[in-house]
């Protein structure tokens, strides 16, 4: 079978289906041959792979679904360290799948940073992490270098009573990404701060596709996502909120914010709320707009190039994502890479 | 320093100056008054360089040079500082960071190295104290969540760091109280030297017992409609608008 077709017919969602209106999946998997499965080496053990229990959604590798074989991680204790999973290079004409499961246990208390940094090819990973009760997690899906390569992300939280999460997806000037998250709350109490930052130049093209489920009551989940395009680059962001009838006194808030610094840039926007419980307070929003004239004029009239009066604007936009990111060195190096990147 | 030949400006098509004429000198303190909507932020917007506001006549030259071909930040550089009547909010960049890139800036300029972090902190510190600013706020993002008098004191302070040749406050007295309107006249009165100019943009006579005008000028429609003393304020004090009004509708 044709490589092309047999990926979009067996791997990846076709643009018939609504999530997928906006990535334009035949030209993501363009010049692609192979595909291959791989497990990350430093794994704890290799273990069978099984999608969640009632996750009908297919997963970014379905190739690595059907090869059966994840790397797993158990986190335990609590520890400030950090905890890497490296995604290595693929070849350029190749798609590397891979599934990783993160177990945090209850009661832990742990950082984890998967790093993409690859420069090449097609890197597709599945992410299954588990939140147990009383667990804890600061988590960094990390792509910080100007890159070539084309990334797939499909990461679906698990989180149990009192679980607390919080989680960044960092794009910058990636050629093509794609990030599904799916947060589902299992047990009541739990917390999450989901954040995402997306800087994409030339023709980049990097999508975030967020759906939070509260099955049960007193969760909370709090997204923002910001992101700057310039050159011909586009962006999509859909965020879907579903509260189900049985989780009273949910608190749900995502916000979307793009800033353009070009006329062909186009960034989307496609906030979601399905809401079937009454005593819950959700909000969305969602803004798209340039840099602020007046802000820059009040900089130039101290003595501020406009240059450096835009890139100052720029920094101050997406840095509120560093802040929001608890983990000290990836903050700190966060801001570095955004500054290099304008 | 500044002359000023009948300016015309327009935003949106629509005429807002319509030819002034104004020369001011080193040590000079000029005061401008009128009416709300005659023109005064606007003047003093195009002379900061606001691209908002295109000039359609005139000509202004400061210290020689043509003022209308320089960029906004050329201008502050050559000395040029505005006091902004609605000082700008700028979420996310700390007032350090803008005060650093705007004194290394000028250094630029002037071409000197940056300041060292210690003597920029110091003189941060040393200014700060001159309109007795909070040092909490010198921590914050430039004029987030301000309320209206620091703001006012933040322009002034600004104006410490900077040290400008002309300096151009817009109704730095509105909304600041009796004590801060005190503090912030007395900063700007101990910064005036010899070698600087001072105009100031008031609708209240109380500012100008603090920072003395040698002339008053009163702008209406667009036009610097009279000129005179510092007495000129106490008659607009006592008789209002009206009569400039009356006298000069087209
Ligand atoms: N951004 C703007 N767009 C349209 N009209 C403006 C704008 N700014 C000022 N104006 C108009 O210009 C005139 C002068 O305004 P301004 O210079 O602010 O007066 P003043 O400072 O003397 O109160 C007013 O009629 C005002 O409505
Ligand atoms: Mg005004």
């Amino acid at each position: 079978m044709n490589t092309t077709a047999f990926l979009l017919d067996e791997i990846l969602p076709t643009r018939k289906s609504e999530d997928y209106l906006y990535t334009d999946v035949a030209q993501f998997t363009a010049g692609i041959e192979t595909v291959t499965t791989a497990v990350c080496a430093d794994a704890d053990s290799v273990v069978d792979f099984a999608l969640p229990e009632g996750e009908t959604d297919k997963p970014a590798l379905f190739v690595a679904s059907k090869a059966k074989k994840a790397a797993y991680y158990a986190l335990e204790g609590q520890s400030d360290e950090v905890k890497y999973i490296n995604i290595d290079d693929a070849a350029d004409n190749e798609i590397v799948a891979r599934a990783i499961i993160i177990d945090v246990k209850a009661n832990a208390k742990r950082n984890v940073v998967v790093n993409f940094a690859s420069q090449s090819g097609f890197s597709a990973v599945d992410i299954y992490i588990k939140m147990a009760a009383e667990s804890a997690a600061n988590v960094v899906l990390w792509q910080d270098k100007p890159t070539k390569a084309r990334i797939f992300t499909h990461t679906i939280v698990d989180m149990q009573k009192s679980a607390r999460l919080n989680i960044s997806t960092i794009n910058i000037r990636a050629a093509q990404v794609r990030n599904n998250l799916r947060i589902n709350y299992l047990g009541e109490n739990a917390e999450s701060q989901i954040s995402g930052l997306y800087i994409a130049a030339d023709d980049n093209r990097i999508d975030n596709f967020t759906i939070v489920r509260h099955a049960v009551g007193h969760c909370t989940c709090e997204q923002l996502y910001k992101g700057v395009l310039s050159g011909k680059a586009v962006t999509a962001f859909s965020g879907l909120i579903v509260v189900e009838p049985d989780a009273q006194k949910t608190l749900a808030n995502q916000v979307n914010r793009s800033m353009l610094l070009s006329k062909d840039a186009r960034a989307y926007a496609k906030p979601q709320l399905e809401i079937y419980a009454d005593d819950v307070r959700c909000n969305h929003g969602s803004t798209t707009g340039q840099i602020d004239k007046d802000q820059l004029f009040y900089m130039q009239a101290r003595g501020i190039s406009e240059e450096e009066a835009r890139q100052m604007l720029v920094a101050a936009f997406v840095c509120e994502i560093a802040e929001r990111v608890p983990i000290a060195q990836m903050a700190d190096s966060l801001v570095d890479s955004i500054k290099n990147s304008l | 320093m500044l002359s000023i030949k009948n300016l015309h400006a327009e935003i949106d098509g629509k005429e807002i100056l319509r030819g002034i004429n104004l020369e001011i000198k080193a040590g000079e303190t000029h005061a401008i008054m009128g009416p709300n909507g005659s023109g005064k932020s606007t003047l003093s917007a195009v002379l900061a360089g606001n691209p908002m506001y295109n000039v359609t006549a005139g000509e202004v030259t400061f210290n020689g040079k043509n003022l209308l071909e320089m960029t906004p930040d050329k201008r502050a550089n050559e000395g040029i500082f505005l006091s902004f009547q609605y000082p700008t909010e700028i979420p996310g960049v700390s007032m350090t960071n803008f005060m650093r890139a705007a004194v290394n800036s000028k250094r630029k300029y002037q071409g000197l190295e940056p300041l060292s972090a210690t003597d920029f902190l110091k003189l941060m510190k040393e200014k700060r104290q001159i309109v007795e600013l909070d040092s909490k706020l010198a921590s914050r993002s430039v004029n987030a969540g301000f309320s209206g008098g620091e703001k006012k004191r933040n322009e002034v302070f600004q104006m410490a760091m900077l040290n400008p040749s002309l300096r151009i406050l817009d109704e730095t007295d509105s909304g600041l109280d009796i004590d801060a309107l005190r503090v912030v006249a007395e900063g700007v009165t101990a910064l005036k030297t010899k070698e600087n100019a001072t105009v100031v943009i008031t609708h209240y006579q109380r500012l100008l017992d603090y920072i003395v005008p040698d002339y008053i000028h009163i702008l209406y429609h667009g036009r610097i409609v009279m000129t005179g003393g510092k007495e000129l304020a106490l008659d607009l004090e006592k008789r209002g608008y009206d009569w400039i009004k009356e006298q000069f509708k087209d």
